[in-house]
């Protein structure tokens, strides 16, 4: 879908500024009730999920160019969904979608960000966006016994994903889930050096090309192994299987989960059972992919049509997404089942959720403002009482690190696989 | 256009360049405005675009920034949360402070029961830190995302939480307010440095010059600090929230109550809120949700509405409205409660089965108390409304009469089809304070992409004018400003344009502050 056709969605923009706000129903605070990083880390109204909708008008309408400056602006936000979320819950127009047409037009049109450059190279060349050499990517399984997707059949797929594959501070955690899959009796399988990249990154940056071709080798990889069941420690990647596979290449009929949602229904089915304390108060850090954007895709052709002489309604119903079925509660399920662990909630959780900052390339591309977004997600986890943010995603793992250490803050983060793998 | 290069430096000098942009689409997005009739076509939703944006960081910033446009003779427009075509700069060659990097409170003083804002704080969050403390605050009906600040110093506002916590301009108690020439004024108590307790002294009390009625909506320079007056909460530190969006429910607290009451007729409808109101048992109260209609704001999205609709659920009576009631006992639960039924059984009224379902009741409820679904009603059903200008803002009786004007003219334009017609008149209305005042708005839903549907709501709002001026009703909102057709309208309501321009003057002499929401100096009133 283009641009055009989301000109009634633009038109409909109220420049209310509930974009800028979490769900006002879930204020609880003047500290903590922005939903945007980019709104607070730039301010000017043209960062807000509004302001990307207003900036959508105003390119459509040829009232002005793709230039430097509003490129910067464009990419200085995270993807995140935030905003889109707080505009959906009072109306019916699409926020988000928006911000990824301006992407895949910009590209389109040639107005490449540089700073992407390396990214797209590495995965061009190396498929993969952390810039580390393909023949690299199955170390993290070295010493592993597992089935190989591409010389044996299994039920399930263990996709590690990029960031869990090369960053070996990662490795423990990516073991561990697998090892806790295998003792749980589940048939699985992993790709090893020929697993590739999801390509969700390359496609929030706008580069669509990038993920029909990487989402199509990876359907055929799962396709020619008989696989029906996909399961990602990543929440990046759970999302590009989950929605955007789903939405862009037409897939239907695979079983994607994430792990703590696999991990979880080993527990509830007694596969697995956390049986060691592990004593620590913890707070739950929603990932935006597996949180607010996770929810299913639900394929949807159909038309608006006006009713009693002015609503506008969707016939057939349009399955909206407005972050209503995001993964919340396995996470959290999973956590409350370790002995020992009290689990603390933030102001800001599941579907409003305040982004870590690190989404759409911005760990990589715009550290000031995966700096800015992680400091603020710090200091409210802090204020909870917690010893330790937990979060279900490498990529805002990786960012709470970075700024922990960089700025001496004395919260710990972990994955959630560390606390259970501790447990069991 | 832009600045001239020197003036974009010597404004750079005074925030940072990272405060400051003429970036295009940037100056775009300042430009747009999502209100209603804007221009002959329904895409005239550019309005007119700012040379440049500052933020200032302080009462020091917008000192310096307004001397800098009094000498270097450059218009500039204040604004916060710029909800509404008001927020947008009047006419070419303006610049536009918005005040997004001041967003701190200040102070807060439970004792004397107020709480300082510089102007980026919004209601949301005042009321969410006020009730941790057992206070509260006057809302805004266009929703609790908007300015306190812009709310009491410049701007009409009340909402159904007038009953007991006021409506803006009444809750002002002292401001700093940087003048349009530059200077700093401070009001109230303030300004004999005796704090904010008092907004009308010892200390100047200059809050009918400020904003009068309506609010100067960003004619007579920028207000840096407020202190807005906060009112008792009896209810929990905080109100328990359940689902995910959209669909929120407030549980609601074991000593409070919300209730749908209808009644067979206007005149036991105004009875009811009469004794109601006189009662003091109220927490807050309104009719209908906005211009929109409630069924709209109970539901996820307008497919939810339409499917229940057809049904014939979510559809209250026409005259019928909402309260909630808070207690601090439960014998005052218990005296509220009874209260309620004999007023019920007194002007023949009684609670609404429609109200008293699930969703609505816990949703409605929590709308009473946060005014967080405002958008559902006022933008969600059709994407756009006009307020068609049947606004009063008297008694409760008149107030009344206005919705019953309202719902004549609405039955003729649906009649005609030009606008929303789902069966349910939905006129806004809201009582003030123990009842001396109430407000009613009439807003209709009109399709903004039917290009004929458009052209017609501009004689609609043509014959809203005609209703509003003989009937009479008193000046609303939307007649002010150049917005409204203030210079036109003004002889019928007491010349007040004449005193508007008379301060304007007094207190802008070189015109510095954009006074595309106020009044010019330039102005011609019609006599």
């Amino acid at each position: 879908m283009a641009l055009e056709n989301h000109y009634k969605d633009m038109m409909r923009c109220v420049k209310c500024s509930e974009c800028k706000w979490i769900p006002l129903a879930m204020v609880k605070s003047q500290r903590f009730a922005q939903c945007c990083p980019s709104m607070g880390k730039y301010n000017f109204h043209t960062y807000s999920g509004g302001g990307k909708v207003n900036m959508g008008m105003s390119l459509y309408t040829k009232r002005a160019e793709f230039n430097d400056e509003n490129l910067d602006i464009l990419y200085r936000c995270t993807m995140c969904g935030a905003c889109d979320v707080s505009c959906k819950c009072t109306k019916d127009m699409e926020v988000m979608e928006i911000n990824q047409e301006l992407r895949l037009l910009a590209v389109a049109e040639g107005q490449i960000n540089l700073a992407h450059s390396p990214l797209l190279d590495s995965l061009r060349q190396e498929d993969n966006m952390m810039q580390k050499k393909k023949q690299d990517r199955g170390n993290w399984a070295d010493g592993l016994t597992v089935k190989n997707i591409t010389q044996e059949k299994a039920q399930v797929y263990f996709h590690a994903g990029c960031r869990y594959s090369f960053d070996q501070e990662l490795w423990p955690e990516v073991r561990s889930a697998l090892t806790l899959l295998q003792k749980a009796g589940v048939d699985v399988a992993i790709a090893g050096k020929d697993e590739n990249c999801c390509a969700g990154r390359a496609y929030e940056i706008g580069y669509q090309s990038e993920l029909n071709k990487y989402g199509e080798n990876n359907l055929d990889l799962l396709k020619n192994a008989g696989i029906k069941t996909i399961v990602t420690p990543c929440a990046e990647c759970y999302y590009a299987f989950k929605v955007l596979y789903p939405k862009l290449l037409k897939t239907a009929g695979l079983e994607v989960l994430h792990i703590t949602e696999y991990l979880n229904r080993l527990i509830k089915e007694g596969a697995l059972k956390p049986s060691k304390k592990v004593e620590m108060r913890v707070t739950y850090h929603d990932p935006c992919h597996l949180g607010r954007l996770g929810e299913p895709y639900i394929p949807w052709e159909g038309e608006e049509i006006i009713v009693n002489q002015g609503t506008y309604i969707y016939d057939p119903p349009k399955p909206w997404r407005k972050g209503t079925y995001g993964v919340y509660e396995p996470p959290r399920d999973l956590l409350q089942s370790i002995p020992g662990i009290e689990l603390v909630e933030m102001e800001r959780i599941k579907e409003y959720a305040w982004c870590c900052g690190a989404g759409a390339a911005v760990i990589d591309t715009y550290p000031e403002l995966a700096e800015y977004g992680a400091e603020e997600r710090l200091e409210e986890a802090g204020a909870t009482g917690a010893e330790a943010i937990v979060t279900a995603c490498p990529y805002c793992k990786t960012n709470f690190n970075q700024v922990i250490q960089a700025n001496h803050h004395k919260l710990k983060v972990y994955d959630i696989l560390e606390l259970l793998e501790q447990s069991i | 256009m832009a600045l001239a290069k020197e003036l974009y430096r010597e404004l750079q000098d005074i925030v940072g360049p990272e405060y400051l942009s003429e970036e295009k689409v940037v100056m775009d997005g300042y430009a747009w405005h999502g209100f209603g009739l804007l221009g002959p076509e329904p895409e005239d939703r550019f309005q007119t675009v700012p040379e440049a944006v500052v933020l200032p960081g302080s009462t020091e910033d917008v000192q310096a920034i307004v001397k800098w446009a009094n000498r270097r003779g450059v218009q500039f427009k204040p604004q916060v949360t710029a909800f509404g075509a008001h927020a947008n700069v009047g006419k070419p060659g303006q610049i536009i402070l918005d005040l997004r990097r001041m967003n701190r409170i200040l102070e807060f003083d439970e004792k004397n029961m107020y709480m300082v804002v510089e102007p980026y704080v919004s209601f949301i969050t005042v009321m969410a830190e006020a009730q941790k403390r057992g206070l509260y605050v006057n809302g805004l009906g266009s929703g609790s995302h908007v300015s306190v600040l812009a709310s009491i110093t410049s701007m009409h506002g009340n909402n159904c939480l007038a009953i007991t916590q006021g409506y803006s301009g009444r809750n002002l108690l002292g401001c700093e307010w940087v003048l349009p020439t530059g200077d700093i004024v401070r009001t109230g108590a303030l300004g004999s440095g005796a704090g904010w307790f008092s907004g009308d002294g010892p200390g100047p009390s200059l809050r009918g010059v400020i904003r009068g009625a309506g609010g100067a909506m960003g004619g007579l320079g920028v207000f840096t600090k407020a202190a807005v007056h906060l009112h008792p909460w009896p209810g929990p530190a905080e109100i328990k929230v359940k689902g995910v969006s959209p669909y929120y429910n407030g549980e609601i607290p074991p000593l409070m109550e919300y209730h749908l009451l209808e009644f067979p007729d206007w005149t036991s409808y105004g009875a009811a809120q009469y004794k109601l109101a006189e009662s003091g048992i109220l927490f807050s109260i309104q009719k209908g949700g906005g211009p929109g209609t409630v069924g709209y704001s109970v539901t996820g999205n307008n497919n939810e509405y339409y499917e229940a609709w057809k049904k014939g659920e979510l559809m209250p009576p026409v005259s019928s409205f909402a309260i909630t009631l808070n207690a601090y006992s439960e014998k005052e639960h218990a005296y509220q409660v009874k209260t309620l039924n004999q007023i019920l059984a007194d002007t023949g009224g009684r609670i609404s089965p429609v109200g008293e379902k699930t969703d609505w009741k816990e949703r409605d409820f929590l709308h009473l108390i946060k005014n967080c679904f405002t958008l559902r009603g006022a933008y969600r059903p059709t994407g756009q409304f006009v307020v068609d200008s049947v606004i009063g803002n008297d008694t409760i009786g008149s107030t009344v009469l206005g919705v019953e004007k309202d719902v004549e003219l609405r039955d003729i334009w649906m009649e005609k089809g030009f606008i929303l017609n789902d069966g349910t008149h939905s006129g806004w209305q809201s009582v003030f304070e123990g009842g001396h005042m109430a407000l009613h708005e009439c807003g209709q839903d009109y399709d903004p992409f039917n290009k004929v549907t458009y052209q017609q709501m501009y004689q609609l709002l043509r014959d809203g004018n005609k209703i509003a001026v003989e009937t009479p009703m008193s000046l609303g909102w939307s007649l002010s400003g150049a917005f409204g057709g203030i210079t036109s309208l003004s002889r019928h309501f007491c010349d007040y344009a004449h005193w508007m321009q008379q301060v304007k003057i007094a207190l802008d002499p070189r015109e510095a502050s954009d006074p595309s929401g106020y009044i010019s100096a330039h102005d011609v009133i019609r006599k």
